[in-house]
């Protein structure tokens, strides 16, 4: 219920502003939160594959 | 109350102007680079196939919206019977240019669905087109060694500039002409649009790169990079899978010229320079380190950071230097590459082994060692050399 009300009164936010100011400001979260993503999808992906190898290393060296 | 929050939130976030409006430029100019150097990442990092040729496949893009998209929003435009005037001669599409543009935006602004196809369009034309070229960059060259097809491709890429400057009815000739705006129905900032859709794409193009370079058809493309003698001759089609290789990265940089073009609202052929399509991503590619995506997005974040301080601050150091301030960034361009092919070769996040469960491929590169293939991957068991050995005897 709460989340609806968050959801309604974002969507009601949206349709009351007329310049765009509003919509620019959510826009531009939305584009940082895309930007963000991709990264750390990179590094979590990186990292996890470097340790498993660095984890095969080791059981072939013991 | 929480409605009351929730708008409280909204309306506290910084407005788009300042350091946000930098923000938003930079991550317009990552989104773009990052689709063209994860394609090139895709091409030469991990299949071996040096495309210098970048920037032909940008600009197909663009004219797809130039010389395609424009001619059929005009289409649009008659069978809605709103007045738009001739664009049959050269000169009638060239001077009548901007008048018709402002007719079709004025009706994308009161229909966003039209905005909105006419973009999707102008993607699949791009990418269909894009696969074509890639096709026809490959017919004279795929067969040739890394120098040539490196060769050719350059020239293919200046080629297209030529047909861009000489053919008016692609774009304009050496004017350039403006474009309809599919976002002209959005009341804000048009910009902010265009680099969420583009960095959305990037996001997509990203995941279909990963995915297919985590597949069985990415272990193959690296083994035709390390030695494609030895594929051709376990039964493998080198040259077409080359071939599809560069039809499939062509069509996804196609992509990014649509999107550059949307952004500006304009094509020119001089927006679609080598240096800056084709040398910039390959540094990209080269400073962050060929063959991983990490590497190629470290390199595309540096390098469009960096670009963007010298266009701020070059016009700062411009007395204390003794050259004009404008071919900074070309020369910063050449000095960058030749200290990171001298001194980092690998770049900043060197390429890592492989890792599949089931295979100890540190072991295999080490040592010679005999994989029983055809076990599952957890019972699969892998044997030191000596008993490698004793085995094959």
């Amino acid at each position: 219920m709460m989340l609806q009300n968050i959801l309604l009164a974002s969507v009601l936010a949206l349709l009351n502003v007329r310049q765009g100011e509003g919509y620019d400001n959510i826009l531009f979260w939305v584009m940082i939160a895309l930007w963000i993503i991709m990264p750390v999808f990179i590094i979590y992906e990186e990292l996890q594959g470097r340790r498993a190898l660095a984890e095969a290393e080791k059981s072939t060296d013991g | 109350m929480i409605d009351q929050v929730a708008l409280g939130i909204i309306s506290s976030l910084p407005t788009v102007e300042g350091l946000p409006r930098l923000i938003t430029d930079v991550a317009l100019s990552f989104g773009f680079f990052v689709i063209v150097a994860m394609a090139l990442n895709f091409q030469y990092g991990n299949a071996g196939i040096p495309n210098m040729g970048c920037a032909v496949q940008v600009i197909v893009g663009a004219f797809t919206l130039s010389a395609i998209t424009s001619r059929l929003s005009y289409q649009i435009m008659v069978w809605i019977n709103v007045p738009i005037g001739p664009w049959d001669t050269n000169y009638d599409w060239i001077y009548g240019n901007v008048a018709r543009v402002g007719v079709v935006n004025e009706v994308i602004k009161n229909n966003p669905f039209l905005g909105i196809g006419l973009l999707l369009f102008s993607l699949a034309v791009a990418m269909v087109l894009g696969a074509i070229l890639g096709y026809l960059m490959s017919l004279p060259a795929i067969r040739l060694r890394a120098t040539y097809l490196m060769i050719v491709l350059i020239t293919v890429a200046d080629a297209s500039q030529r047909f861009g400057f000489n053919i008016p009815a692609i774009c304009g000739g050496t004017l350039g002409m403006a474009i309809p705006n599919p976002f002209e129905w959005y009341p804000g900032d048009q910009s902010l649009v265009v680099g969420v859709v583009t960095l959305f794409i990037g996001l997509v193009s990203f995941f279909v790169f990963r995915t297919m370079l985590n597949s069985p058809y990415g272990r193959l493309m690296r083994s035709i990079r390390e030695n494609e003698v030895t594929v051709s001759s376990v039964g493998k089609n080198v040259v077409s899978i080359r071939r599809n290789i560069l039809m499939f990265a062509s069509a996804i940089t196609a992509i990014a010229g649509v999107l550059y073009a949307t952004w500006i609202n304009f094509v020119s052929v001089s927006f679609y320079y080598r240096n800056y399509w084709t040398y910039w991503p390959w540094l990209m590619l080269i400073l962050g380190g060929p063959g991983n995506n990490a590497g190629t997005f470290l390199g595309c974040v540096l390098i469009v950071i960096f670009r963007k301080l010298i266009q701020m601050y070059k016009w700062v150091i411009d007395p204390y230097i003794f050259f004009t301030a404008q071919i900074l960034e070309d020369l910063i361009l050449g000095f960058l590459l030749l200290a990171v092919m001298l001194f980092r070769p690998n770049g900043l996040i060197p390429e890592k082994l492989l890792y599949i469960p089931g295979v100890n491929y540190t072991q295999l590169v080490k040592e010679q060692v005999k994989v029983d293939w055809r076990s599952t991957p957890k019972a699969r068991k892998t044997k030191p050399s000596s008993e490698a050995k004793e085995a094959d005897k």
